[in-house]
């Protein structure tokens, strides 16, 4: 029961959207998730988040700039989504290596969306809700978005997920045997990219960075096997989404950080496995 | 730079005035090759002569910059260097070996009872059998290879080629994954290309040897190409290729 004396279950107008939200966006990162911990390119899930902010940011500058309308939720899922991109072209054993372009990413990302934020005193309200999501609400808009990107990123999984696997795995061989290395690897990250853009409007960027790292991780602590990797992170995603909702509705407070407080549980199990066979 | 003399067999794989290297640098030929069915061709030669950029201009991978490379639609089963592969990722030895068919995996088509059935009998053939369900990460590097040559036969390639296939495994190991590849060569007539360092164990098994050296191709018979010197610093002074005992060749 919360203060205003009405109880989580009598709310539920209040929280079935939202809650719709959270669970397709954790479905998302848990997804997306699995490969950015099996590729160690942890901070991935960062950079796509700070580079749909800055995609947002200019959308709402359009107008004032250049005199064009720019939806910003649209603008912020094709910037994180470019970002990936750029970082499935970033060869390994590259110059600047793929590590220091997503760090490069955040960086010019974050700091932009900061310096410009600064001209959008009016928006301030919509900038900070696009940039760190708004838990309490779930447009239809949103919800489409999240929705569709959900559905289609599930088809391409089932579909292609298999050469994903191989291609990020093993690419030389791949290559060798011949796979389209490079163009898997882009239609990985362009999954990836935007799966975490739509994800950032609906749960913010800490639980994004949360719910892509740590289901993932507790999976791979626990299992010897990818597909029960796969499935331990998406529930305990899911799971991470409607407790830490159901938490801050009843505690009253912050939404994200009690999403993010929740999906630590999925690395317990793990970490007392490992402590066990030690 | 000695060519492949003109072959009565139709070759697999014809390197015509072909100039390799990556992107604009020049690292071997003009080398004019032929890779024919059934050979097992040792690949040789000092770090940084091109053994690999050889192997993938076979395989298609890299294209020449000069000259060109000619073969008729084949299938390759590939065995990277062992040490390229995470083992963060979780996989049993029997889903590695089903990784050889995906390239020719359909979308939305999953491996059936008739490929679960065949990636046993490979695992059967390379002695993992037994280790079909255990992690990848936990075998040993002999056990790892044996897998990783399982999964390139899986794909039933018209020539399988394998990347320095024995680094970092003991002398038992070595011999053990060499013995493996020659069984493989005799029994299943596949063409096996191999890049190796330490020539003595894959010699015993090679029909043919090809050494860069230099930016220039030298490929023959291994007693011939050893006698002429070719192999120079490759190999210690009193070397001698012995070939797989007539036990072995029947095993």
């Amino acid at each position: 029961m919360s203060e205003a004396g009405i109880s989580f279950w009598e709310a539920s107008f209040l929280w079935r959207d939202p809650l719709i939200a959270a669970s397709l966006g954790a479905f998302l990162c848990s997804l997306a998730g699995v490969y950015i911990v099996l590729k160690r390119s942890a901070f991935v899930g960062a950079a796509v988040s700070q580079a749909a902010g800055f995609g947002v940011v200019l959308a709402l500058l359009a107008p004032h700039v250049v005199g064009v309308e720019v939806p910003p939720l649209g603008a912020g899922i094709l910037a994180g989504t470019l970002s990936a991109g750029l970082f499935a072209v970033s060869r390994k054993g590259g110059r600047v290596g793929v590590e220091s372009s997503i760090a490069l990413a955040y960086v010019i990302a974050g700091a932009g969306s900061l310096l410009l934020g600064t001209f959008l005193t009016h928006e301030y309200e919509s900038v900070h809700s696009l940039l760190f999501g708004d838990a309490v609400a779930a447009p239809p808009d949103e919800l489409l978005a999240l929705g569709g990107a959900a559905l289609g990123l599930t088809l391409l999984h089932l579909g292609l997920g298999r050469k994903f696997i191989f291609v990020s795995f093993d690419p030389e061989t791949a290559e060798a045997m011949g796979l389209a290395v490079r163009r898997y690897n882009a239609a990985l990250y362009f999954s990836v990219g935007l799966s975490i853009a739509v994800a950032t409007r609906a749960l913010g960027a800490l639980p994004v960075f949360a719910l892509t790292i740590i289901p993932a991780a507790g999976g791979l602590l626990l299992f010897d096997r990818l597909r029960a990797v796969f499935a331990y992170a998406i529930a305990t995603a899911i799971g991470s989404a409607l407790v830490g909702y159901y938490l801050s509705f009843v505690w009253e407070k912050p939404t994200g950080a009690m999403i993010v407080a929740s999906s630590v549980l999925a690395l317990l199990p793990g970490a007392a496995w490992r402590r066990g066979a030690r | 730079m000695l060519a492949a003399s003109a072959s009565p067999v139709e070759p697999l794989i014809r390197l015509r005035g072909a100039v390799i290297g990556h992107g604009r640098k020049r690292i071997a030929g003009p080398l004019d090759f032929e890779l024919r069915p059934h050979e097992f061709l040792v690949v040789a030669g000092p770090n940084g002569a091109g053994k690999s950029t050889f192997v993938k201009t076979l395989l298609g991978v890299l294209r020449p910059l000069q000259g060109a490379v000619e073969g008729r639609g084949l299938r390759f089963g590939y065995v990277p260097q062992r040490e390229h592969l995470d083992e963060i990722w979780p996989f049993s030895a029997l889903e590695i070996v089903k990784m050889g068919r995906i390239p020719s995996l359909a979308p939305f088509r999953f491996f059936g009872r008739e490929e679960a059935r065949r990636a046993l009998q490979i695992l059967e053939l390379v002695g993992l059998l037994q280790e079909a369900q255990r992690p990848f990460r936990e075998l040993s590097g002999g056990q790892q290879q044996r897998a990783l040559i399982a999964r390139a036969l899986f794909a039933e390639p018209d020539v399988l080629i394998l990347d320095e296939p024995t680094n970092h495994l003991d002398v038992p190991g070595e011999r053990a994954v060499h013995d493996l590849l020659g069984s493989i060569h005799r029994e299943q007539g596949r063409a096996l290309v191999v890049i190796c360092h330490h020539l003595a164990p894959a010699l015993r098994h090679a029909t043919r040897l090809a050494v860069l050296r230099d930016g220039d191709l030298v490929a023959g018979d291994p007693e011939v190409i050893h006698r002429a010197g070719a192999l120079g610093d490759l190999v210690d002074d009193d070397f001698v290729i012995r070939p797989a005992a007539p036990r072995e060749a029947a095993t």
